[in-house]
């Protein structure tokens, strides 16, 4: 199929880009006195038809992903290098790996996964990929990371060693693209969320009391901070990691996460702001008419906002004070 | 050297068939060709660089349809002055009505007169295109700003109309 351009794609996200929610829109619904109240703010939105179908607010889940599918269509449709863009999918895909490996070696039971709509292979084939790799139902990439997972389980079944290997697998296929197609962008991004990645296994192994062992099990490469960084870090204490940062361009993320961490032991606040950080990088970039930018921006955008209204609509139905939801919000993209 | 060697080939094989062209006459055609290809494809590029634009809001608001047609035919103006230029060289060449003979060295100075608006005309209106592109992405988010969206991309337009104004002077001062 002959791909639309990025003019095309871009020119189409510009006029999109002005019907996502606004901070207003959002402090308005967080304002709402019910989640019924909440709905009809959104039903002022582009959320409008959606929001006519639901039966009662319980649904807004339904809502939320009928919204993300059509996002993924979307992209799909106008992306005019789906290489890269689906690179921005594969979260889901792996996540689903993770949930019907572990399920598989852990629990065993096959009813009411979490499982994401939203990955590059749909869930029914991923099913059926797991269970034979050999299949050639799935890309290679994931069918080796299935076999890899395979061949670790045999002897002792480690769910953290799954996640890595997993994770591994998914960065070593992003940045073998990223490489290949010579996407400065997408590089940039995916290593920047690598290093932040890798500094929450540093805070998480640090808080275990683990050593640098147990680290370096879970660090994935292909970050710009160099492992001995890391072995560094793991030794000092935290108000010398936040002055090594201080320098780096992941200084306010590392300072205010590890505040907020040793505050309240946990990183709620520090993957906030990872994704706050990740999502500004993209927001200065997408200005650009000729680029994936503005398409990548879109996606994330739109992640962001289902994000913001799931917490608002989780909050209003459990009758959580306002001043509780407005704490869990993020930057709205806008 | 080159060029001028192909030109003369081209001038005797004319000659031989019998048209009986003045190497004068082949140099001025070829201005008025160039002026017309160059500066016409370069508005090609730059219309169909813009029109994925203008495309892309349309299919999703197509209320705007007015403001970024008005943007995207900016960058095919460059294919009018270089259609302009080849016309008064045509016209000089008295082309369709039993041609003029003219010397080599006019038929030289009437190509040389019609590069500025070919060569300008294909550049500008390439990255005439991508500036309307540009400005088709403000009519996305602010219809209203319409003026401001116009201004960029017509400020490349004065380099087009400078090399316009250069070569129709060039062409018109040229004694037939």
């Amino acid at each position: 199929m002959p791909q639309p351009s990025y003019e095309y794609g871009v020119a189409r996200v510009r006029v999109l880009e002005t019907r996502l929610l606004t901070r207003e829109r959002i402090e308005r619904m967080v304002d709402a006195q019910s989640a019924e109240e909440a709905l009809k703010v959104l039903s002022e939105t582009s959320y409008a038809p959606l929001v006519a179908e639901l039966g009662s607010p319980y649904e807004y889940d339904e809502l939320l992903s009928k919204e993300m599918n059509r996002v993924r269509d979307f992209i799909d449709e106008i992306s005019p290098d789906p290489a890269i863009t689906d690179l921005f999918f594969l979260k889901y895909d792996f996540h689903n790996l993770k949930v019907l490996l572990k399920n598989r070696y852990l629990s065993g039971q096959d009813d009411e996964l979490p499982l994401a709509q939203m990955g590059t292979v749909l869930v029914e084939i991923l099913r059926k990929g797991v269970e034979d790799p050999e299949s050639g139902l799935l890309p290679p990439f994931m069918a080796d990371a299935i076999k890899k997972v395979d061949q670790a389980c045999v002897l002792r079944v480690d769910p953290q060693k799954i996640d890595t290997l997993l994770d591994n697998a998914m960065y070593d296929h992003i940045f073998k693209v990223c490489r290949k197609k010579r996407d400065g962008f997408a590089l940039r991004y995916f290593q920047m969320q690598v290093d932040l990645l890798n500094i929450r296994s540093l805070l998480r192994a640090k808080r275990l009391g683990q050593g640098f062992d147990f680290l370096k099990e879970m660090l994935i490469p292909y970050g710009s901070l160099d492992v001995s960084f890391y072995s560094r870090a793991m030794e000092q204490p935290y108000e010398q990691l936040i002055k090594e940062m201080e320098s780096t361009p992941y200084g306010k993320v590392v300072a205010e996460g590890v505040q907020d961490f040793l505050r309240t032991g946990t990183l709620t606040a520090f993957e906030r702001l990872m994704d706050d950080y990740l999502l500004n990088y993209v927001k200065a970039l997408r200005y650009n008419p000729f680029g994936i930018e503005a398409i990548v921006g879109y996606l994330l955008a739109k992640e962001n906002e289902i994000k913001l209204i799931r917490i608002i609509m989780v909050g209003k139905i459990n009758n959580l004070p306002t001043e509780k939801i407005r704490e869990r919000l993020r930057d709205v993209y806008v | 050297m080159e060029l001028g060697q192909i030109f003369a080939v081209l001038g005797t094989a004319a000659s031989n068939t019998g048209a009986g062209l003045s190497m004068g006459q082949i140099y001025a055609i070829l201005g008025a060709a160039t002026a017309v290809m160059l500066a016409g494809l370069g508005s090609v590029f730059g219309v169909a660089i813009a029109g994925q634009s203008a495309a892309g809001v349309v299919t999703e608001d197509p209320d705007k349809f007015g403001q970024v047609l008005l943007l995207q035919a900016l960058p095919g103006t460059q294919g009018i002055y270089g259609m302009l230029i080849g016309f008064i060289i045509m016209n000089k060449l008295n082309i369709f009505g039993g041609m003029i003979d003219v010397s080599t060295e006019t038929g030289l100075l009437l190509f040389v007169s019609a590069l500025p608006i070919a060569i300008v005309g294909l550049i500008s209106a390439i990255y005439q295109g991508k500036t309307s592109a540009a400005a088709i992405g403000i009519i996305a988010k602010r219809p209203e700003e319409l003026g401001k969206a116009i201004t960029f991309p017509v400020v490349v337009e004065t380099y087009a109309v400078l090399a316009l104004l250069a070569s129709f002077l060039m062409v018109n001062g040229i004694p037939v």
